[in-house]
């Protein structure tokens, strides 16, 4: 079953849940995606800006909204998913972050800003960014898959779905990332 | 950004719209020798993703020419037509969407309209602004749509879209035209139309 995620949206999803997290028309916008290789627990978030302005968070704004507030919040939210004794291995993948008008202000590139504050705000939160695919001048959709066969896809108009990041073979319990890499 | 506008604002709105389509269907109507006509118009404030799924959804195929329009208000005007919209103009037309020739046509009734909608703005409000050289392209509607308000508004709830449409020789060939001002731009605009 597929659950969409909106702009500014942020969904989580068990390893058990057998469910897709879709969010459609990336463009400026990045999807963060956090997955935790060792229980298969995936949350992905529609990010839409960097920060909130200086007024503060919109009300109705959802909680993937800002990179500096969305990607602690997942970040706490898929490790809680994973089930709470157990060790966690996060990995994030980062899709989006184009630039769709050209012709925008000098410094406006959101695109750009929106990628550099996920993956600060990820450093932060100490989750290695394993994949990405951004930039460019095209929207792109992103489908997250959790479990033993965790994989990211992207798809452009007009485009097939191509794997961006894969866990790779099945999952052992305890195998690192690493370990699952080298299989 | 208010959090809300009042009807009578909105009516303003829908008044540069309505007169912006008018103006468009002319110059429409002159360069292309057919008959260009206007729907009503709607003025939509509401949060951004509900403003996509009104547009036809986020992963909807759509070209969209946007022009930046600068000065004293800036703002984004894009129009926007599906692969089906713009078939079907282009076949009302007797061109091939298909083509440079098809291509170039839409790009051009694209930015006549965006064009037009800029003037009625200009001479409506007293604002002076200059045009800048549109921009073309062909995504999902979501990707176009959010990047053009994070890039401008940076407001994700309370967008307003103004969206009209046009039909050709009595037919129905629909395209939309968003205008989305950059930040504080839309009351800027309001409390020029004396609506502020």
């Amino acid at each position: 079953m597929d659950v969409s995620v909106r702009i500014g949206g942020l969904e989580v999803a068990a390893a058990g849940d057998d469910v897709r997290l879709v969010t459609v028309g990336l463009g400026s916008c990045v999807g963060v995606a956090v997955i935790d290789t060792r229980s298969g627990a995936v949350g992905l978030a529609h990010v839409f800006l960097p920060e909130a302005p200086p007024s503060g968070a919109k009300p109705g704004a959802g909680a993937g909204t800002y990179a500096a507030t969305a990607v602690p919040e997942l970040v706490r939210r898929v490790a809680r998913a994973g089930g709470p004794q157990r060790t966690q291995r996060l990995v994030a993948v980062l899709v989006g972050g184009a630039t769709m008008f050209g012709g925008g202000r000098p410094g406006q590139d959101i695109g750009e800003r929106n990628v550099a504050a996920v993956t600060a705000a990820l450093t932060a939160a100490g989750v290695p960014v394993v994949a990405s695919e951004v930039g460019g001048t095209h929207g792109r959709t992103m489908y997250v898959h959790g479990g033993d066969a965790a994989d990211v896809r992207v798809r452009q108009v007009g485009g097939a779905e191509q794997v961006t990041w894969s866990i790779g073979p099945p999952m052992r319990a305890g195998a690192t990332l690493e370990q699952r890499r080298a299989a | 950004m208010p959090e809300q506008y009042t009807e009578i604002q909105l009516d303003a709105l829908r008044e540069v719209a309505n007169t912006g389509s008018g103006h468009a269907a002319g110059d429409l109507s002159e360069m292309l020798g057919h008959s260009f006509q206007i729907s009503v118009p709607r003025a939509v404030v509401t949060d951004l993703p509900s403003a996509i799924d009104l547009l036809g959804g986020a992963e909807s195929e759509v070209s969209a020419v946007g022009i930046r329009v600068g000065g004293d208000v800036e703002a984004m005007l894009v129009a926007m037509f599906t692969p089906a919209q713009a078939a079907n103009l282009c076949m009302l037309l007797g061109i091939e969407a298909d083509s440079d020739m098809g291509r170039s046509v839409l790009q051009e009734v694209g930015n006549v309209l965006a064009c037009a909608y800029a003037n009625v703005l200009a001479e409506m409000s007293g604002i002076s602004w200059d045009v800048h050289p549109p921009t073309v392209l062909t995504d999902m509607l979501g990707s176009i749509v959010a990047s053009l308000v994070a890039a401008t508004t940076l407001d994700i709830t309370n967008v307003l879209l103004i969206d009209s449409t046009l039909a050709v020789n009595d037919a129905d060939a629909e395209m939309s035209v968003l205008f989305v001002p950059y930040d504080d731009g839309i009351d800027q605009l309001l409390l020029r139309l004396g609506v502020g």
